[in-house]
């Protein structure tokens, strides 16, 4: 029984009870995904399944056989930082970082959401063809993912210049 | 965490009969199972179900639809026999 994580095949352990945050950082030790509140509140452990973000702490890892895992170590490649996680350094997108990882992996699944036109609270139109990743849905879409530091400002920032389009 | 077994059912009617065993408790999306079996009532699983693409089957049925505005407690079983137009995106 494996997991995919970042390209590398895994064994999942055999207790059920092993959650897919404790698998990455306490028997793995890629501590970049991070445990918050452990309860599906904060967003921190936010990790990619095939793509799609999911919160990893209420996540089983059995759950995830033979699924590709991305977390925030496996973004840059060849020492090249992701364009997003190059854009939260030049925007301020965080202070003590913690939350950091999963604002990222959160938000390139929610830009993977918004291209299926996946509609979202503050969608006004649900039969448009293509949802814009205006302030508010960008806002709205990233509400799961709390910063106790206050750095939204430069989180939404730092999202928006790599996928929302230019202002027509 | 309370020990449990984890499953994951070949289809539908399989999850429907391993369901209905003593201690068995349904996993799927949404759902807050796993955080309340770490506190609030970890005795009362002793095994989990999981149902890997059931929200796709119940896709193909006409008329019932699973939305952002969907509320979990109106998603009763027999709504899976006589779907009824649940989704209300107005």
């Amino acid at each position: 029984m494996t997991i995919t994580i970042n390209g590398q095949d895994v064994r999942i352990p055999p207790d059920p009870r092993v959650s897919l945050l404790d698998l990455l950082r306490e028997h793995l030790h890629l501590t970049g995904t991070k445990k918050g509140c452990n309860q599906g509140a904060c967003g921190a452990c936010t990790v990619l399944v095939d793509g799609a973000r999911i919160i990893s702490c209420l996540a089983l890892s059995v759950q995830y056989e033979g699924r590709s895992i991305t977390t925030i170590e496996g973004l840059a490649s060849d020492g090249a930082l992701h364009p997003l996680q190059q854009a939260f350094i030049e925007h301020d997108g965080f202070q003590c970082g913690y939350c950091t990882p999963g604002q990222i992996c959160s938000a390139l699944g929610m830009v993977e959401e918004v291209k299926r036109g996946v509609p979202s609270y503050v969608t006004g139109d649900l039969s448009a063809e293509a949802i814009a990743l205006t302030d508010d849905e960008l806002r709205e879409r990233m509400s799961g993912n709390l910063c106790r530091c206050g750095a939204h400002n430069g989180i939404v920032d730092a999202i928006a210049e790599v996928f929302a389009e230019p202002a027509q | 965490m309370t020990p449990f077994s984890y499953t994951r059912a070949a289809d539908a009617a399989d999850a429907i009969v391993r369901g209905s065993a003593t201690g068995a408790k349904y996993l799927g999306g949404g759902t807050n199972l796993v955080d309340l079996m770490r506190g609030v009532s970890p005795a009362t699983v002793s095994r989990i179900l999981e149902r890997a693409g059931l929200s796709r089957d119940l896709a193909a049925i006409d008329e019932f639809q699973i939305g952002a505005r969907q509320l979990p407690s109106t998603l009763q079983p027999k709504s899976i026999s006589a779907p009824e137009s649940l989704l209300d995106l107005g």
